[in-house]
């Protein structure tokens, strides 16, 4: 009995001291869905213009969007997956009503972290220089940045926890010609041809990676991106979790739900004007903060005005399940 | 646009289409971008992609602040792209995709731009 009251008050000692540190307590737990019936949700369509073509209002895709500077010199200790970092609160973010963002500088003042209020989401970013060097004597390669990736993302989470993530990566970089010049992002790793015949310049802006699950074909809010400067260096990670476990998710069936989306987009123009056609962008699947599912489904819509002057325009169509 | 004389633009220092396609297909196509530089204008911002109304206005206002800094054309649209994919991300409320990444320039992009 006496070695059981030892052990508890130095449980709640170490508990205590924990929260006078001001330490997350990582819970990297999926539960299931509950409370959700996926047979009845509700479909809204937001355009990306604003010439009166549509019903809706334009779409706000980052809604409501604030900056409290806090003025706090009090130095506090914040856990982001393995690592622990002594910061100081710089500023809270409030986007929409429900998620907030935490700006955290750590002491040398060349790192930034956010603590975002989904479940166990945070993002390192390097302010100047970066977090993670690259060998210099190794070949910069996808595998090679892949690896480097890896180590970098075993200081933070246990790397089983992205074995069912979809990997992918991405270049982005800017084209110089000697009349024009252009941004563009390669789905691929990509390093420029050395003996580049054309007039052409490319310049790699930056390498990235990022591990996404899905749900479905859906992507969800459960990623992990990885950023790296040209020369491999990491200069950046951001580490979404919802907690959700996306296979308690029963959703119905996806070609109807693109034909429902479809329709509502089509009976969201105006009288005057006419849909053509469209092509998918882009389609996700959000836990939000609030408990709530969603679906957004981004078309890049063709419409006719008086049957004449096609163009095209984006539309969100936002697929929302209600609680049962 | 084409029935501008040449060079009838030709006082212009900057113009920008914060719209939808305005510079699809990019140098060697016809759009809006290439046939107002061919008018005269020093340098044409466009986008390749369809975009977002207000992404692309807050890319704007990026691009602006960062011009008034001065910076340099191109480095102001690499300060822009920044502040969206810093400003923008939000994994509650993934809406949708970023667009304004599809920036082109027609014209000279290393200027600065000041008042004389």
């Amino acid at each position: 009995m006496k070695r059981f009251v030892v052990v508890a008050v130095v449980l709640v000692c170490l508990t205590a001291l924990l929260i006078s540190c001001g330490q997350t307590v990582l819970d990297w737990e999926r539960t299931p869905v509950e409370g959700i019936d996926f047979d009845l949700y509700h479909i809204q369509v937001s355009s990306g213009t604003e010439d009166g073509a549509f019903k809706t209002e334009t779409v706000e895709p980052t809604g409501y969007y604030s900056e409290e500077q806090v003025e706090s010199a009090e130095v506090e200790t914040i856990q982001l997956g393995k690592r622990n970092y002594k910061v100081t609160l710089q500023k809270i973010i409030r986007r929409g009503q429900d998620s907030e963002e935490r700006v955290f500088e750590d002491e040398s003042g060349t790192i930034e972290c956010r603590l975002l209020s989904l479940k166990q989401s945070f993002r390192i970013r390097a302010k100047t220089g970066f977090l993670s060097a690259f060998d210099e004597q190794t070949v910069l390669s996808e595998e090679t940045l892949k690896d480097h990736a890896l180590r970098f993302l075993s200081d933070y989470i246990e790397l089983s926890f992205i074995e069912n993530y979809d990997y992918s990566c991405t270049t982005r970089d800017a084209v110089h010609t000697p009349n024009a010049a252009w941004g563009e992002t390669r789905d691929e790793f990509f390093i420029p041809p050395t003996d580049n015949p054309s007039d052409e310049t490319i310049e790699i802006v930056y390498y990235s990676m990022t591990y996404s699950l899905y749900c479905g074909s859906y992507r969800t809010n459960d990623y992990v991106t990885i950023t790296f400067d040209p020369k491999g260096n990491i200069r950046e990670l951001l580490v979404c979790f919802t907690g959700v476990d996306w296979s308690s998710v029963r959703l119905p069936n996806e070609d109807m739900l693109q034909k429902k989306a479809i329709g509502a987009i089509k009976a969201s123009l105006n009288s005057n004007y006419r849909y053509e056609d469209s092509e998918l962008v882009s389609q996700r699947i959000t836990y939000a903060e609030d408990g709530k599912i969603f679906i957004t489904c981004s078309y890049s819509v063709k419409i006719s005005r008086d049957g004449n002057h096609d163009y095209s325009t984006l539309c969100a169509v936002r697929i929302t399940f209600d609680k049962e | 646009m084409e029935s501008l004389p040449s060079g009838s633009l030709s006082y212009s220092e900057l113009v920008i289409y914060g719209a939808c396609e305005t510079g699809k297909g990019r140098d060697v196509e016809e759009n809006l971008v290439n046939a107002t530089y061919n008018a005269g204008v020093r340098t044409v911002i466009g986008f390749e992609k369809s975009v977002w109304n207000s992404e692309t206005n807050e890319w704007c206002a990026a691009f602006f602040h960062a011009i008034a800094e001065g910076e340099t054309i191109y480095s102001a649209c690499y300060e822009a792209d920044y502040y969206i994919a810093n400003n923008w991300y939000n994994p509650c409320n993934p809406n949708v995709e970023i667009t304004t990444d599809s920036w082109y320039i027609a014209g000279e992009e290393y200027i600065t731009l000041t008042n004389e």
